[in-house]
């Protein structure tokens, strides 16, 4: 980290062939969110009234769960490169605590949609609402399983502060995810 | 020895920074969240009050981007992925807020 600081390197923390994915992922969520604004444009009564049909309280803790994940995640990586070990474990602890935590708020949320016979196809908002969140979902589980295998390998000595390109790079994983839904809140909960 | 010292005293005082930032950067992130949720909560309306949420979103994405992914360490091609596809979904989505 320390010539990262003082020199700007040419290439990214973590695995580039990380960072290729991270962007197909990217232009994956970037086409959603355009093709939510622009069907929109036909639709807009029609979003506004069933956005307020959303539990906006629980977007507000998803989104603090998950920024509160990633901080935990950059102070593991931080940790790690001081050779702190176990500190660099209790940090990612923390941070799968907090990743858990978004997956159990936004089951209870899908939950209390299906228990009410919402679907895809109750209408165009709805399609959008659930196959977006539920897509960002799968990648949350993806990421928790991610940073449970950094926590382990943490445990195992796998890195200390010459090497670290592995929680990194998973790391990086994490905070695509953090955005995409820094994104996703504002633009169908709130907008 | 001198230069071993200033080194690492170098590597010391960065780590420190970079750990104080981060938390800056947290606690802006959580800041900016619960202004979002209070500006929906609000009931406000209209077109300024969106695009004003869907600039705030734009801020915290590009906060993720520059000190959690650390990309403002880096130079050249990989410098800027995530900043341009920021830029291109802030321009599809304030046209379609628009139109």
């Amino acid at each position: 980290m320390s010539t990262a600081i003082l020199n700007k390197s040419k290439y990214p923390s973590g695995d580039l062939a990380v960072w290729i994915f991270i962007i197909a992922e990217l232009l994956v969520f970037g086409l959603f969110f355009s093709s939510y604004a622009i069907t929109r444009i036909n639709n807009i009564e029609l979003f506004e009234f069933y956005q307020l049909t959303l539990d906006r309280t629980s977007a507000l803790l998803n989104t603090l769960a998950l920024i509160s994940s990633s901080y935990f995640v950059v102070r593991s990586v931080i940790a790690i490169k001081q050779n702190q070990k176990k500190s660099a474990f209790n940090w990612m602890l923390l941070a799968i605590v907090m990743g858990m935590a978004f997956v159990v708020i936004k089951t209870i949320e899908f939950e209390h949609h299906l228990s009410q016979d919402i679907t895809l196809s109750t209408n165009t908002f709805y399609m959008f609402y659930l196959s977006l969140g539920f897509f960002h979902y799968l990648h949350v589980i993806l990421g928790l399983i991610i940073l449970s295998v950094i926590a382990i390998n943490i445990n195992k000595d796998a890195y200390n502060n010459k090497e670290h390109s592995g929680i990194e790079s998973g790391a990086n994983y994490w905070h695509m995810v953090d955005l995409v839904w820094l994104i996703l809140f504002p633009l169908v909960y709130v907008m | 020895m001198a230069n071993f010292v200033s080194a690492s005293l170098c590597n010391v005082m960065n780590i420190k920074n970079t750990t104080t930032i981060a938390t800056i950067v947290y606690l802006t992130l959580v800041i900016l969240t619960f202004v979002t949720y209070w500006l929906g909560e609000s009931g406000a309306k209209g077109l300024s009050i969106s695009l004003g949420v869907f600039a705030l979103a734009l801020i915290k994405g590009t906060m993720i981007s520059e000190h959690f992914m650390q990309l403002k360490f880096v130079s050249g091609f990989w410098r800027f992925p995530v900043l341009i596809w920021l830029v291109i979904l802030a321009i599809v989505i304030f046209t379609a807020f628009n139109t």
